[in-house]
């Protein structure tokens, strides 16, 4: 993305909207992760998370509809750390989104290409 | 979940952060509201590995992003309402802190000098021979002259606690602003509070100490270090006065 390109920006905002909650999800398989952590890992590149605070809401909203669970545990000379893990309806709901992705990726891509 | 305690101190930048944020997030649900904001303070904890440092802190909320942004994603379509900058962290709450503390110290210092005093007298008396018995009295018998001067001092420390008396809404209005604003921090703060009364009470005890050992020269010498320590008290108080301008000036940026 071009620094300073609005419309660019403006794009990304809305595909992300949908997605960005199955990036969470999909980071979270296998391993349990603090949110720095994640906040980090989606910001690589500046595309999936344009500002780490947003992530927060959208954490709160996935463990509210019982996706992600948390846990604290103790760090190395710090405070202890709150860690979220993926629920099996989390996993579920990854799985789904993975087969739905699939087919909105090539329809998208079959669409453009034409 | 309970939160566990044992969390660092929070910046005044941070703090600031975090109250906006949590202002913003109105009629979100109270559940995700507290997530968002825990989240979020952990982060920042996380980030700056608890370090006051402005520089960590100020590069920690720029990744964060505005609190406009997450209270936005918070909200979903819906448009977070601008906010203000609150008022206890207003650039002129310094100012008014910084000019109330250096009246207060002021009339703390003009009071109590005014009514301590040295006073310095003399005094003459003379006092007749008692004539002997069978000896001629002289027409104008000898006197005998004696001077005597004498050095009294009217204690300084009254006149301290009236001069802190005098200044109490200065220093009091000045308490309540230090007291409910973000802009420095637990330890500054306590600076802040102490300074008026430690340089009353030096500036009403030192001189009392000096003529208590050394007499009239350890008045005036316990005077100058009353002086001096108040020059130092001000001194102080404008660099927090101008740090907190300058962390204010941050918020807006």
């Amino acid at each position: 993305m071009e620094p300073g390109d609005a419309t660019m920006s403006t794009m990304l905002t809305h595909l992300r909207r949908g997605a960005l909650e199955y990036c969470v999800l999909s980071l979270l398989e296998g391993q349990e992760r603090y949110g720095l952590d994640i906040a980090r890992e989606l910001s690589l590149g500046g595309v999936l998370l344009s500002s780490e605070g947003t992530l927060y809401p959208l954490l709160a909203r996935l463990r509210k509809a019982g996706q992600v669970d948390t846990s604290w545990r103790e760090s190395t000379g710090g405070p202890p750390r709150r860690y979220y893990s993926l629920t099996s309806g989390g996993a579920e709901s990854l799985h789904g989104f993975r087969s739905a992705w699939k087919l909105f990726r090539d329809a998208v891509d079959t669409a453009l290409d034409t | 979940m309970n939160q566990p305690t044992g969390r660092n101190v929070v910046h005044p930048l941070a703090a600031q952060y975090l109250a906006e944020l949590d202002r913003l997030l109105v009629g979100i649900d109270p559940a995700v509201r507290a997530d968002t904001m825990a989240g979020v303070h952990e982060h920042l904890d996380v980030a700056t590995g608890g370090s006051q440092d402005d520089a960590r802190v100020r590069e920690a909320l720029a990744q964060l992003g505005s609190p406009y942004d997450v209270a936005a994603e918070a909200h979903g379509d819906r448009i977070a309402p601008p906010a203000p900058v609150p008022l206890s962290s207003k650039g002129w709450l310094p100012v008014v802190v910084g000019v109330l503390l250096g009246l207060a110290l002021l009339l703390v210092v003009a009071v109590a000098g005014a009514s301590a005093s040295v006073v310095t007298s003399s005094s003459t008396s003379s006092s007749a021979p008692v004539a002997q018995e069978g000896a001629v009295v002289p027409d104008e018998p000898d006197q005998v002259q004696v001077e005597s001067t004498q050095v009294e001092f009217s204690g300084s420390l009254g006149g301290t606690f009236v001069g802190l008396f005098a200044s109490l809404p200065l220093w009091v209005a000045a308490f309540i602003l230090i007291g409910v604003s973000a802009l420095w921090r637990q330890r500054e703060k306590v600076i802040l509070f102490a300074v008026v009364p430690a340089v009353a009470l030096a500036f009403g005890a030192l001189p009392e100490i000096g003529w208590a050992l050394i007499g009239e020269k350890g008045v005036y010498g316990g005077a100058w270090i009353g002086i001096a320590l108040a020059i130092a008290g001000v001194v102080l108080v404008v660099r927090l006065c101008r740090r907190a301008s300058h962390r204010s000036r941050g918020l807006r940026t």
